[in-house]
């Protein structure tokens, strides 16, 4: 049977990933109606984008539309806001049976029963119960998480009994929901290092390459002070997170505020004190009252100094190092269009450590797992596709063990960004020096989530314009809602 | 008849005479921390008390906060949304040694950190040699820098370090250069069992030992807060224990019942060996660079102790420094370790001759000392550790002003102590050689790693200026400088006179003004021309010639060097930066004096990634692109002020023929994470902010 001809829909305005790939029969004429297979990676749209449910809710119509309603494959690649809200936006389509899935692929990290998977799932669920409460106590004193941490919240998704948005849903309930109703098999699972063929009429060969079980990989900085005897990395950094949401949690069993001195000691509510408006103490009133207030001068007299939100640093590096470690554990999967032939690369949000494990593996070149082996950086050389990781930030994109050795002179990408949302939480997305050497590699055939692509890249190209297709009705507000390329 | 007069009587004239003022002030601290009062063992020696000098008229009086002359507390903690009140000292109640030691009243962190911390800026300074000031890192300004030093805004100069006790709840203590202050932290451990619920940072004397120093060595080298090699963060770290480490040396109660359980020996682990013991219970993990340099000490002795030569070469290795360690912590241990070495080893020496008539006396091993040979040996460490103290602090004149490495240190300890004390019948030099050697450190172009070959090199007198012509020689310098409060018509650099008479001044309000004229006379000095600034330009490894003098010598200019035109003849000069114009006064153990003036010279150049876009840039030709580091050159001049002659440039040229030490600056910024192949490097001059409240993060 002829290799099938494949399109991938890239849906837009998302600042978040979702992706639809639908193969057609080589044999049958265009690429019209419903295709034979239906693959679906992703579907989320960051937490509190202006717009959030309507972004999305037009991307869930239009996947219910055009699949007829049957997805034969869903892979969900990992436990981000941005990647999953829409099942839960669009929960009466994939919780409660408005569609039908066939298959869900997961990575091995979401596997119950997996001694390192459990583990794994263990303290990234008290990260965030330590994230939250930082938040939580950052939001009571009337600021927002600052640090270097700005926004990383809205990867998480709601907290635990919070939720409003997404019907009521956390991110792990989401994940939860789907693997109840589709019941994916243990080797649905997948492991790195393995092939699989994906379901449905037509299938494509796809070769795992990520997630890493090796720890030193899997997490983006090993505990920078040495561990303790007989401590493991998992204890320490639980640890650490069962520490932090102490410190932050709104009370505690002594103390009502969870505060660390007794009231009898003289002090003053801060806010109220530090006011412009406060006039201060009347001659009259007590020398203490006094000397407080001279602090207080000092203390205002240069602002620079002041401490303002340095103690969002501790709940900061904490959400950064959660963010990333979660965005390292994402299920990386490289879909081959013909035996031996073109390869399209879904790298998810996967980091350093992530990219550097492909290395470390070799992969079955047939489905019986005999045969030659494959290299990673034979992938990488035969890619010309490339969903870009991490919406194009810096370290999601491996520089001399990843795009420099797609040398594919037919190489395009997939940037599922919004840079001006991006710039406002003072994320660097696209990041600078890898974008443009990702142009310079793609000769410009970069599709955006947040423009149309290149219109003098288009003229000079006439073959890459004929690839193309953007949705002929776009919203007056939030403009087309997918851009698609026929890959095959 | 005369009415009866009351007998008069002046109450005015009744003016008793003026108590003296006391000679110090007496504050309550933990020797240790509070788990040490919980702990049997320790619980009788963990009450210190620490005696501070007391105000002089010349200097701010402590007001309540406690705010001084060096030091202000200021206790937000908005964490919790409280500010507490500030501690008053001079209350009647608090006079005689402040409040008692106690963990849950705030004023008492307040009075306990601010106690500590003036007692290690008393040590420092005293070592130094003379007034300390800090440095608070402003953000680079958007326009192009002039090139007068008063336009140079990025560091300033600041009269108060400022403490906050509770700034932040989190396992962590940090100095912030941009604020000029320490934010301690504090935290619940998760095991609750060690009793204490909350553990706060700042009742620790390491901890604020430790980020004390941290801001008096960012005061002396500005430059030091920014990453340029892997030693520079590391050596922060390294130096701030050292310090911290030394001190428990002062406390005498401590020293002489630590001496008396551990029969003598400082190489047992105790608590005078180690850091913050509360802080690393708490943290449930070893950490810190002391950690590691007591690991690396018996690591030593392990490998000595074992008989198979390979297993002992395996363990050698391990415990010397190479370029793969590279994390702050982990690297400064590999200093601490070194400096520590050299005084057991030096004390070890000293007082051999006491332990060797306590054995003739009758004294066997595993008896307890008497309680005499106990003080003489506690007198003995006491006394040694000030001296390695001094000579660690008193080399920090002795380093290049920017881009300073492991080996340079000790080639300063080394040199510095030479100068000063010319004899060394006790061998304080070849123990430090020794033990830095043992570590793997070893300077780079020095020939041998004995004493003499470590001392800086003189400056070449075939190779020195003449001083015939135009900016004259280093008294020429020495003429426009202001070496005291003269009491004379010293003018400031606005031209107005500076008043050293009015009552009430405040000395280092007054003194920071001289500091500054000195630093801008010494500039100006710098920029008048010579027909031998080629000469000058290789004793103080920056560049001074202008396009017209280059242009006569047939020679290019090196672009990447910041450049402005003269008004005067249309012509361009390099920028040449003074960082500090210093002057130390400095005693030796047997009163040698020695008084000399420091002098920072520093050039900035644009550093590229790509080597072929530093060419062209070094070239002129035109660049895309904002350049993607800095990179610093310069020297440390040490004039000695007997005879105003230079004794030595400690030197860091902004250009050498092969450019070495630039491509070291390129590879380590292109790859902070040690593999610049990894990812696509980011544009434009990375700045460190808040560089100590990363590495102290998990």
């Amino acid at each position: 049977m002829a290799d099938p001809r494949v399109t991938v829909r890239m849906y837009q305005g998302l600042m978040g990933d979702c992706f639809l790939l639908r193969l057609f029969d080589a044999n049958a004429d265009g690429r019209n109606g419903v295709a034979a297979a239906n693959i679906l990676i992703d579907c989320g749209v960051l937490q509190n984008v202006p717009d959030e449910a309507a972004r999305i809710a037009r991307v869930t119509a239009d996947i219910a539309a055009i699949t007829g309603g049957h997805i034969d494959l869903l892979v969900v690649t990992h436990e981000h806001y941005d990647h999953v809200s829409g099942f839960g936006h669009a929960r009466s389509l994939f919780l409660d049976g408005g569609l039908t899935i066939g298959t869900l692929w997961l990575a091995w990290t979401e596997r119950a029963g997996n001694e390192q998977a459990d583990a794994l799932r263990k303290v990234f669920a008290q990260t965030r119960k330590a994230v939250q409460a930082g938040v939580q106590r950052i939001r009571l004193a009337g600021e927002e998480l600052a640090g270097g941490g700005e926004g990383l919240e809205d990867f998480l998704g709601p907290q635990d009994g919070l939720a409003v948005s997404t019907a009521g849903l956390t991110v792990a309930q989401i994940i939860d929901g789907l693997k109840e109703r589709v019941r994916p098999a243990p080797e649905d699972y997948l492991e790195p290092g393995t092939v699989r063929t994906t379901p449905g009429k037509l299938g494509l060969r796809a070769y795992v390459l990520g997630p890493p079980h090796d720890e030193d990989l899997l997490f983006r900085d090993r505990p920078s002070r040495k561990l303790g005897e007989g401590e493991t990395y998992f204890g320490a950094w639980m640890r650490e997170a069962f520490e932090i949401e102490q410190n932050f949690a709104p009370a505690s069993g002594r103390s009502l505020l969870n505060m660390p001195f007794g009231s009898v000691y003289g002090h003053v509510a801060d806010k109220p004190f530090l006011d412009e408006g406060n006039p201060g103490p009347a001659p009259e009133d007590p020398a203490a009252a006094h000397a407080l207030w001279r602090v207080r001068q000092k203390y205002l007299d240069d602002p620079e100094r002041m401490i303002g939100s340095a103690w969002h640093g501790a709940v900061s590096q904490l959400a950064i190092k959660l963010d990333s470690d979660t965005n390292n554990a994402s299920l990386v999967l490289a879909f081959e269009l013909s035996p031996g032939g073109d390869i399209m690369l879904f790298a998810a949000d996967a980091q350093v450590g992530n990219w550097l494990s492909w290395h470390e593996q070799n992969y079955p070149a047939d489905d019986q797992g005999t045969g030659l082996r494959v290299t990673a950086g034979e992938l990488l050389a035969r890619t010309t596709l490339y969903k870009v990781g991490h919406h194009g930030s810096h370290n999601a994109t491996l520089r001399a063990l990843g795009l420099e050795l797609m040398t594919s002179d037919r190489l395009t990408a997939l940037v599922p960004v919004m840079e001006e949302l991006a710039e406002r939480r003072r994320w660097g997305m696209p990041f600078s020096a890898m974008y443009e050497r990702l142009v310079e590699k793609c000769r410009g055939r970069v599709l955006r989530g947040d423009r149309p692509p290149d219109p003098a890249v288009l003229a000079a190209q006439p073959d890459f314009e004929a690839r193309i297709r953007i949705d002929p009705a776009p919203d007056a507000k939030l403009g087309p809602a997918w851009i698609e390329y026929d890959a095959s | 008849m005369a009415t009866s007069e009351k007998p008069s009587y002046d109450w005015q004239k009744h003016r008793p005479a003026p108590y003296p003022k006391p000679a110090t002030r007496k504050l309550r601290a933990y020797a240790f921390d509070p788990q040490s009062s919980t702990d049997l063992a320790t619980a009788n020696i963990n009450n210190a008390v620490i005696s501070l000098p007391w105000e002089q008229p010349w200097e701010h009086p402590v007001t309540p906060g406690p705010c001084g002359e060096y030091i202000e507390v200021i206790d937000h903690d908005p964490a919790s949304g409280l500010f507490y009140d500030p501690v008053d000292l001079n209350d009647p109640a608090l006079l005689q040694e402040g409040l008692p030691a106690s963990e849950g009243r705030p004023q008492f962190h307040q009075q306990m950190v601010y106690a500590v911390a003036m007692k290690t800026v008393r040590s420092f300074e005293r070592a130094l040699g003379r007034t300390i000031y800090w440095a608070r890192e402003l953000p680079p300004p958007t326009r192009t820098e002039t090139v007068e030093a008063r336009a140079e805004k990025r560091t300033e100069v600041v009269q108060r370090l400022r403490i906050y006790p509770h700034a932040l709840r989190e396992r962590n203590a940090y100095y912030s250069p941009d604020k000029t202050a320490i934010l301690f932290g504090y935290f619940q451990p998760q095991d609750v069992q060690m009793g204490d619920r909350w553990v706060f940072t700042c009742l620790s004397q390491d901890i604020i030992a430790h980020e004390t120093t941290h801001a008096l060595l960012h005061g002396v080298h500005r430059r030091s807060v920014q990453r340029s090699n892997l030693d520079t963060l590391a050596f922060h770290e390294g130096f701030a224990d050292i310090v911290a480490l030394l001190q428990h040396f002062t406390m005498v109660d401590v020293l002489r019942q630590q001496i008396a359980q551990n029969a003598g020996s400082l190489r047992t682990t105790s608590l005078l060996n180690s850091l913050a013991g509360q802080f690393g219970k708490a943290l449930g993990r070893r950490s810190g660079a002391l950690r590691t340099a007591l690991d690396l000490v018996q690591q030593d002795a392990q490998a000595a102790a074992n008989a198979s030569p390979e297993e002992r070469a395996r363990r050698t290795a391990a415990t010397t420094l190479t370029d793969r360690v590279r994390e702050a912590h982990d690297r400064g241990g590999f200093l601490v370790a070194a400096v520590f070495d050299a005084f057991v080893t030096i004390y070890e020496r000293r007082t051999a001759d006491l332990m060797r008539l306590a054995r003739d006396g009758g004294l066997r091993s595993g008896d307890d000392l008497s309680p005499d040979l106990v003080g003489r040996l506690a007198s003995e460490a006491a006394k040694i550790a000030d001296h390695v103290l001094r000579m660690c602090v008193r080399a920090l004149d002795y380093v290049p002003p920017v881009d300073m490495t492991f080996g340079e240190y000790l080639r300063a300890i080394i040199t510095a102590d030479t100068d000063l004390v010319p004899e060394d019948p006790f061998c304080y030099r070849v123990a430090f050689a020794q033990a830095f050697r043992r570590r793997g450190i070893v300077p780079e172009g020095s020939l041998s790693m004995s004493p003499d070959s470590l001392v800086w090199n003189r400056p070449d007198s075939n190779d020195l200026p003449t001083g015939q012509q135009g900016r004259g020689l280093f008294t020429n310098l020495l003429e426009r400088l202001v070496f005291d409060n003269s009491f004379g018509q010293m003018k400031d650099e606005d031209g107005r006179p500076i008043d050293f008479s009015k009552p009430g001044g405040n000395f280092r309000e007054i003194n920071a003004r001289v500091v500054r004229t000195n630093q801008i006379n010494a500039h100006r000095w710098l920029n008048i021309d010579s027909e031998e600034d080629h000469l000058w330009e290789r004793l103080l490894g920056v560049k001074l010639q202008s396009t017209g003098q280059l242009k006569a010598r047939g020679e290019r200019p090196l672009e990447t060097v910041h450049w402005r035109t003269r008004r005067k003849d249309g012509e361009r000069e390099p920028l040449v930066q003074i960082y500090s114009a210093r002057v130390a006064r400095r005693s030796g153990p047997d009163g040698q004096e020695l008084n000399q003036l420091v002098l920072q010279v520093v050039q900035k150049r644009d550093g590229y990634f790509d080597p072929a876009r530093q060419a062209r840039a070094d070239r002129g030709e035109p660049v895309e692109g904002r350049p993607d580091f800095w990179f610093r050159g310069g020297s440390t001049l040490l004039i000695d002020l007997r005879d105003g002659q230079l004794r030595h440039s400690v030197r860091k040229s902004i250009q050498t023929e092969d450019d070495a030490r630039l491509h070291r600056q390129r590879q380590f910024e292109m790859g902070r994470d040690g593999r610049p192949e990894l990812l696509y490097p980011h544009s434009g001059p990375q700045l460190d902010k808040e560089p100590f409240a990363m590495i102290h993060r998990g």
